[in-house]
């Protein structure tokens, strides 16, 4: 179980906002975070991570706490088990794509592993400037699966792709989360990628949860069949 | 013809030079990386203090570390109450002067480099366990190797060429503070045109060397050596 409160002043191009947001959500699920742009989904994201601070909040992960901000606690970044796939992907330049995922595991057998399996095998040696998109993005998720994290954040990593890729990278975030049984949490604006890969849907207004919707068995492959709470809901 | 020359004001310009270059390396990557990433009130003046010696003429800041190494106040008073070092006319107080008379060439490149090289690297070598220093050494100093050796160069050639606050602070004692351009300009002043030449040349062609390693790195297209 992951536990999120979080606070914080917000200037959006809306003006001033507060994103005030508390939620729980459970070990292995899948969490999309959806919204209008500027309504809080990214600073949210980064707060969980430690990348922003928050204003005042609480988060715990596990037994773990990561932030309380009443006690004035707050665990460093690389100490939190997270994995963070980033929209611009944030590769390594001085890096080959092995090298890339090496830096983050420290085990060159699974990471020749990892790039097999993604069948990655023909450009792992080259710099991330001489990959295509798709090829940085799924370097960058396997970069970040790669640690075995507890959480995996994604923000809008799939955003920059055709639709045909997008699905292809769909299936391979399933097999890693199949395969290192990590919770995600992913910002989208693309309601049918959210419909295929997540469990629940935290629909963020202005800095506030507008909607909490949970799909019975949101997972690729499967009709998300959203039940009938959510229904009414929506 | 090149029997009158000396070389110990270069030996002793290449001393200054090194170890200005060496401590403004060892300050000057901590302060840009926090000038390019941090987010503090005062920041501005930050910048601006470190930039202005870049804008002041030599004699200005000679003038006032004159005062302010003086054994009769300031610091020059608690360096020698603590250290017995004086900090006019020695060597110690010509790397002090330097360190601060060549900040914004060592800073600025770096602080350049780190901001268009972006945060994102470093947070995300944050999120895959690594601590500040392995982000520092594997991440953010491979890749901006340009703006690092812009830095070191650029420092070492204005060192080199020091010449307003050496004649301020430091004087000409022979191994100590008579550095080249000190050198130089007692040749002129001896009507030794034809010594002077040879140590103006040596200077040119040392910093024309550097320059132009500066501008190969430059124009190679990767940040690699």
């Amino acid at each position: 179980m992951i536990d999120v409160k979080i606070n914080k002043k917000l200037v959006s191009a809306c003006g001033e906002m507060a994103l005030n947001v508390g939620f729980s959500i459970d070990k292995g699920s899948f969490t999309a975070l959806t919204g209008v742009s500027g309504s809080g989904k990214t600073t949210l994201l980064r707060c969980i991570a430690g990348l922003s601070d928050a204003d005042s909040g609480f988060i715990r992960c596990g037994g773990e706490v990561w932030l309380d901000t009443l006690k004035k606690k707050k665990l460093p970044v690389r100490k939190r088990g997270i994995g963070f796939v980033f929209q611009d992907y944030a590769l390594f330049p001085n890096m080959t794509l092995r090298r890339n995922i090496f830096y983050a595991c420290n085990d060159i057998k699974k990471t020749d592993e990892l790039i097999g399996m993604a069948e990655l095998d023909g450009v792992a040696d080259l710099y991330p400037e001489k990959l295509s998109s798709g090829q940085k993005q799924r370097c960058a998720l396997l970069r970040a699966v790669s640690r075995e994290p507890e959480l995996l954040l994604l923000d809008e990593p799939f955003s920059a792709l055709d639709a045909d890729t997008k699905r292809l990278f769909h299936a391979e975030l399933v097999k890693w989360r199949e395969l290192f049984d990590f919770t995600v949490m992913m910002v989208s604006h693309d309601r049918a990628e959210v419909v295929r890969l997540a469990d629940r849907v935290l629909k963020l207004d202005r800095g506030i949860i507008e909607s909490d919707v949970t799909h019975k068995s949101g997972c690729y492959g499967r009709t998300a069949v959203i039940n009938a709470a959510a229904r009414r809901v929506s | 013809m090149n029997s009158g020359i000396e070389w110990l004001p270069f030996i002793t310009s290449l001393k200054l030079a090194t170890v200005t270059t060496i401590i403004l390396l060892s300050i000057g990557i901590p302060v840009a990386l926090i000038l390019a990433y941090a987010d503090f009130r005062g920041k501005v003046l930050a910048e601006i203090v470190v930039t202005l010696p870049m804008f002041l003429p030599p004699t200005v800041i000679g003038f006032y570390l004159l005062i302010l190494f003086s054994p009769s106040s300031g610091l020059g008073k608690i360096v020698r109450e603590l250290f017995g070092v004086e900090l006019l006319f020695s060597f110690t107080g010509l790397v002090t002067a330097s360190v601060i008379h060549s900040m914004p060439y060592m800073i600025q490149p770096l602080r350049d480099g780190l901001v268009s090289l972006g945060r994102s690297m470093l947070e995300a070598s944050f999120t895959l366990g690594k601590s500040r220093i392995s982000t520092l050494m594997h991440v953010m100093l491979p890749n901006i190797k340009t703006s690092l050796l812009t830095g070191v160069m650029m420092t070492f050639v204005h060192v080199m060429g020091e010449f307003g606050i050496v004649l301020m602070i430091g004087g000409s004692v022979p191994g100590e503070t008579r550095v080249a351009s000190i050198a130089l300009y007692e040749k002129v002043e001896m009507m030794n045109y034809a010594e002077a030449n040879i140590y103006a040349g040596i200077l040119v062609s040392v910093s024309m060397a550097m320059l132009l390693i500066i501008y190969m790195l430059r124009n190679s297209k990767r940040e690699v050596l």
